[in-house]
C-alpha cells in the first residue's frame, strides 16, 4: 500500500474514533502543526493530526498507529523550545488540548487531578477559586499544557521551593505505546479514593514517563499535589561582589528551608538585558548593580515570611552580600510570574535555540562561564538566564539568530552542540530527553543501552514519538 | 497595499509561543483570547499563530492560494484580543487586514464578499438593501434635518437596518440636549466592513463619498453609534485619506460630554436594573473608549453596573466583527452565545454594550439561546430616563 493509501485509511478510521472534524489531513492544517514555538530547529510536516476527547480515543488511536507501523507524536500547546513534539519522521500527531479539564479536585487527598491539555492558566484560575494553589508556573504557563510539562519536566517561578514540575506529580494516566491504559500511584487502586501517593507498588513507574517527551506513553492525565495559597510575599534583591557569594547565599537558603519560591541570580548582559526590556514597566530604579544580583520571593504563611526574611537577612550580612532595596525586581518577576519569560523572550526581534539544563547550585559559576565562552567563540548573542530550581539552579540559554540567516543559524546549530557537551563535563544534565543530547547521551553507553532496551521493550514498533531519540 | 516583504517580515516576529490560544491569568484580568478557537473544532488554523504560518506559506508562495485556504483567514473576528497579549506585540489584526488585502487582490473568496461589495456600490449599504429603505424609521423627521449643523450624527448601516431603537433613542437624547445637529440624508457606509474584509481600494471611495458628505455640512463634530463606524473615521480615514476637518467622537463620548457639562440631566430608572457592560472591540481595543460608556451607565440611578471578567483591553469579543458574522454566521452567533450563557449566569438583567453590531449579534444569541436576558445600547438605557 503506497503511503498515501496508508494514510488515508487510517484517516478514515480515526474518524471512527473520534469523530470526523477532530481529524485532518488537509494540507493547511498540517502546515500549522510542522511547528512549534521551537524557531531554532526545521519544520516537519506530519501526516496527519487528530484532536481527541478522551483517553480511551487516544489508546484506540495508538493501537491503529501500531497496526499501521506509524509514527505517533503527542502534541500540547506546541510551546517547546526543542523540537519535543515535532513530526521529525512523519506520523500522526496527537494534539491533547480539547483533553483540558479538571477531573478530581480533591480536597481530602490534597490534590488535583487534570486532563493532559488544560494550561498551567486555567487550572490556577479552578484552584484561585477556591483558594489552593499549584506551586510552580512553567515559563510559558498560558499556553504550555500540564501534561506537555510533566513529559519535559519544566520548572519555573515557584521551583526554587517546590522543585520541577516532576516532583509534584503524584501520579499519571498513561496510554502506553501498544495501546493499553494503565494508572501510576496509589490510583493504580481502582478502591484508592483518588490519587495521594507517588510510590506505591513498588518501584516509581510515574517517574518512567517525567521527561520522556512522549517517548514511552502518551500522558492523558496527571495528578498533582495542591496547597493552600500563600498569604504573605516579601520581595529582596541582594548584590553580591563575587559569584561565589551569590551561589552560597543560594546554598544557604535550601539550608536553612527558607520559603524562597522564586530566586534567580543576575549578571552582566542578562542583568542589563532584563532593565532594559522590563525595567520601566516593573518600576525598577536605575541603581548601580553590583555584578552579581539575586533577586528573590519568598512566600507562604505570614509568621514564616517574616521569621525567614529576618533570617535571611542575617544570612546575607555573614556572607558578604547587601540587600539592594529593589524590592520592584522581584516583585515585577512574581507577580507577572505567568508573562515575564515570553515578554522577555519575544520582545527582541531574534530567533533563538535554547540548552536547558539544570546545575549543581555551587557550580553555577562554571556554567554561566561556559555559556559565556562559548557565545564569544562563536560570536553569537545570547545570555545566561535561569532560576533555581530545589537544589540545583535550572539554566535556560538562548543562543541568537535573525530570522532566515541560515549561516547564523548553522553557527547556533555548532555553538550548541559544544554548549552542552561543555556542561556535561562539568557535572551539568539535562532534564528531559532531547535531540541534540543523543549524541552526549550515546557516550554514556551503559545509560543509554538500558534506556534503549526499556524503550525497545515498551514500543516494540518503534512508533511513540521516534524523534526523541534522532541525534540533532 | 505594503509590500510583501515587509508583511512577511512582520510576520516572521511571531515566534508561535502560543499565548494567542487561550491565556488565562486571572491576577491580570486575562481568561480567553481567541473566540474562534474556542467554538470551532480547535485545530491550530484556528487562532492566530496557526493563521500567521497559513499566511506566511501564501505570501512566501509556499502554499496554493486558494478559497478553501484563505478561508483560515477569514475566519476571524478581528478583536486583537491575542495582538493586545502578544509578547511579541504583533499588531495581529492590522496584519491580518494586510493579508487579506493580498488575498482579496488575487482571488474572490466567496460570493458573498462580491455581493457586498456590490451592495455598498450600488446601495450604500452591505445589507442588500435599496438606499431609500435606509432611513425609513425616521420617518418625517428626515425632512426636517438642516443641511448645516456643528454636529453630524452619522447613524451608520447596522443601526438604520438593523437596529433603528438605536438611532431613535440617540435622536431623542441629542434633541433633548438642543445640540445642534443633523444627519446626511444620503449617508453612505463607511468602509468599515470593506476593510476588515480586504478591499481597501473599495473603503476608499466610500470614505471619500462620506467625508465630503459630512464636510458640506461644515459640521465640527461627527457622531457615530457604531463602533465600527468610529473606528474607521477616526483611525481608518486618517490613514488611508489623511487627515479630515471634523472631530470624532462615540455617542458614549459625546453622552459622557453632554452628562459631565449638565446639558442633560437623568431621570431614576423605574425600576431597579442589574447590568454589565460589554467592550466592543472597535471603541474598546481598538479605540481605547473604556471609561466613557462606564461613566454614563454610572450616571444612572437605580442602574447597578457589575464588570464581567475579562473585561476592558481583554474583553472578549461578540463574534460579529471582522467579516465574520459575512461569511460564518453560525460561528459568530455561537460566539455571541458563549458570551450570553456567561452573563446570564451573573443574574443581571441586562448586558449592556455600545455597538449596534454587537447588540444584532447578540439578540440573535439570546433567541438561540432562549434566555430572558435583555440586550440594550448604552444609549437606549440613557434615553428612558431622560427628563
Amino acid at each position: 500500500m503506497s503511503k498515501d493509501m496508508k494514510i488515508k485509511e487510517i484517516a478514515k478510521r480515526i474518524k471512527d474514533i473520534v469523530g470526523e472534524e477532530y481529524v485532518s489531513d488537509s494540507i493547511d492544517v498540517l502546515l500549522t502543526y510542522s511547528v512549534t514555538a521551537s524557531t531554532g530547529f526545521d519544520s516537519y510536516m506530519p501526516d496527519l493530526v487528530v484532536r481527541p476527547r478522551t483517553t480511551e480515543e487516544v489508546a484506540e488511536i495508538v493501537k491503529l498507529a501500531n497496526e499501521y507501523k506509524v509514527p505517533i507524536i503527542p502534541r500540547g500547546g506546541g510551546t517547546g523550545l526543542q523540537a519535543e513534539a515535532l513530526a521529525r519522521r512523519g506520523g500522526i500527531i496527537i494534539d491533547l488540548t480539547r483533553m483540558n479539564e479538571v477531573l478530581d479536585l480533591n480536597e481530602e487527598n490534597l490534590s488535583v487531578t487534570v486532563e493532559a491539555g488544560i494550561t498551567f492558566g486555567k487550572l490556577d484560575k479552578i484552584l484561585m477559586e477556591k483558594g489552593l494553589w499549584f506551586p510552580i508556573y512553567p515559563e510559558s504557563s498560558l499556553s504550555a499544557t500540564v501534561a506537555g510539562n510533566v513529559a519535559v519536566n519544566g520548572a519555573g517561578p515557584g521551583s526554587a521551593l517546590y522543585g520541577c514540575t516532576g516532583e509534584q506529580v503524584l501520579g499519571l494516566k498513561v496510554v502506553l505505546p501498544t495501546g493499553e491504559i494503565i494508572t501510576t500511584g496509589s490510583m493504580a487502586n481502582p478502591n484508592s479514593p483518588g490519587h495521594y501517593l507517588r510510590y506505591a507498588f513498588g518501584p516509581d513507574l510515574t517517574g518512567l514517563f517525567i521527561g520522556s517527551l512522549g517517548a514511552f506513553g502518551i500522558i492523558t492525565e496527571v495528578a498533582l499535589k495542591i496547597y493552600k495559597r500563600p498569604e504573605e510575599f516579601k520581595y529582596v534583591t541582594y548584590g553580591f561582589e563575587e559569584a561565589k557569594g551569590a551561589m552560597e547565599f543560594l546554598r544557604q537558603l535550601l539550608l536553612h528551608n527558607i520559603s524562597v519560591l522564586h530566586a534567580c541570580i543576575y549578571e552582566g548582559d542578562i542583568l542589563a538585558f532584563f532593565i532594559d526590556f522590563l525595567g520601566e514597566e516593573y518600576g525598577i530604579p536605575q541603581i548601580e548593580w553590583p555584578p552579581y544580583v539575586v533577586s528573590l520571593t519568598i512566600g507562604g504563611r505570614k509568621d514564616i515570611v517574616e521569621h525567614d526574611y529576618e533570617l535571611m537577612e542575617s544570612i546575607v550580612a555573614r556572607i558578604g552580600g547587601r540587600n539592594l532595596d529593589v524590592p520592584q525586581f522581584p516583585k515585577g518577576e512574581w507577580t507577572d510570574r505567568m508573562r515575564v519569560y515570553a515578554k522577555a523572550s519575544y520582545m527582541h526581534p531574534y530567533y533563538w535555540r535554547i540548552l536547558y539544563h539544570h546545575a549543581p547550585i555551587m557550580r553555577w559559576d562554571k556554567a554561566a562561564k561556559a555559556i559565556r565562552e562559548v557565545l564569544d567563540k562563536h560570536g553569537l548573542m545570547g545570555h545566561t538566564s535561569g532560576l533555581m530550581s530545589g537544589r540545583s539552579y535550572n539554566f535556560y540559554p538562548h543562543l541568537y539568530f535573525e530570522v532566515e540567516d541560515e549561516e547564523a543559524f548553522e553557527k547556533v546549530k555548532e555553538a550548541h552542540a559544544e554548549l552542552a557537551s561543555k556542561l556535561l563535563e562539568i557535572g551539568c544534565v539535562p532534564f528531559k530527553l532531547a535531540p541534540y543530547w543523543v549524541g552526549e547521551l550515546k557516550k554514556l553507553k551503559e545509560y543509554y543501552g538500558f534506556l534503549r532496551r526499556i524503550k525497545q521493550f515498551l514500543d516494540p514498533n518503534n512508533i511513540m514519538n521516534p524523534g526523541v531519540f534522532l541525534e540533532d | 497595499m505594503e509590500e510583501v516583504e515587509e508583511i512577511i517580515s512582520e510576520l516572521l516576529m511571531c515566534r508561535r509561543c502560543g499565548l494567542c490560544r487561550d491565556p488565562v491569568d486571572i491576577e491580570h484580568g486575562i481568561d480567553g483570547a481567541c473566540p474562534v478557537w474556542k467554538n470551532s473544532t480547535g485545530f491550530e488554523t484556528d487562532f492566530a499563530r496557526g493563521k500567521i504560518q497559513i499566511a506566511l506559506a501564501l505570501l512566501q508562495g509556499k502554499l496554493e492560494l486558494s478559497p478553501e485556504v484563505a478561508k483560515n483567514l477569514y475566519r476571524c473576528t478581528l478583536c486583537n484580543n491575542c495582538g493586545t497579549i502578544c509578547p511579541a506585540e504583533l499588531e495581529v489584526s492590522q496584519l491580518f487586514e494586510k493579508v487579506r488585502e493580498f488575498v482579496s487582490s488575487k482571488i474572490l473568496v466567496s460570493e458573498k464578499h462580491a455581493a457586498i461589495v456590490e451592495s455598498i456600490e450600488k446601495y450604500g449599504n452591505p445589507y442588500l438593501t435599496p438606499s431609500d429603505k435606509r432611513f425609513e424609521w425616521l420617518g418625517e423627521e428626515l425632512s426636517k434635518m438642516p443641511t448645516e449643523a456643528e454636529t453630524v450624527y452619522f447613524v451608520g448601516c447596522t443601526t438604520s437596518l438593523r437596529t433603528p431603537e438605536i438611532g431613535k433613542a440617540t435622536m431623542k437624547i441629542l434633541s433633548s440636549a438642543n445640540v445642534d445637529f443633523t444627519i446626511l440624508k444620503d449617508e453612505w457606509c463607511c468602509g468599515s466592513i470593506l476593510l476588515r474584509i480586504g478591499f481597501r481600494e473599495k473603503a476608499v471611495e466610500t470614505a471619500e463619498k462620506v467625508v465630503k458628505a459630512i464636510e458640506n455640512t461644515g459640521a465640527k463634530t461627527v457622531i457615530t453609534s457604531c463602533a465600527g463606524c468610529f473606528r474607521a473615521l477616526k483611525y481608518d480615514y486618517p490613514e488611508i485619506l489623511g487627515d479630515t476637518s471634523f472631530e470624532v467622537l462615540h455617542t458614549t463620548q459625546f453622552l459622557d460630554k453632554l452628562l459631565k457639562e449638565g446639558k442633560i440631566e437623568l431621570n431614576t430608572l423605574p425600576e431597579h436594573m442589574k447590568v454589565t457592560y460589554h467592550d466592543p472591540c472597535h471603541l474598546g481595543r481598538h479605540g481605547l473608549v473604556y471609561e466613557e460608556p462606564r461613566d454614563v451607565l454610572k450616571q444612572i440611578s437605580n442602574l447597578e453596573l457589575v464588570e464581567m471578567t475579562p473585561n476592558r483591553q481583554f474583553s472578549l469579543c461578540c463574534g460579529a466583527g471582522g467579516g465574520l458574522k459575512l461569511l460564518e454566521g453560525e460561528l459568530a452567533v455561537k460566539i455571541g452565545s458563549e458570551k450570553i450563557k456567561k452573563v446570564s449566569g451573573m443574574k443581571v438583567d441586562a448586558l449592556v454594550s455600545a455597538c449596534p453590531f454587537c447588540k444584532y449579534n447578540f439578540v440573535e444569541a439570546i433567541n438561540k439561546e432562549k434566555t430572558n436576558l435583555k440586550v440594550y445600547d448604552v444609549v437606549e438605557l440613557v434615553a428612558k430616563t431622560i427628563k
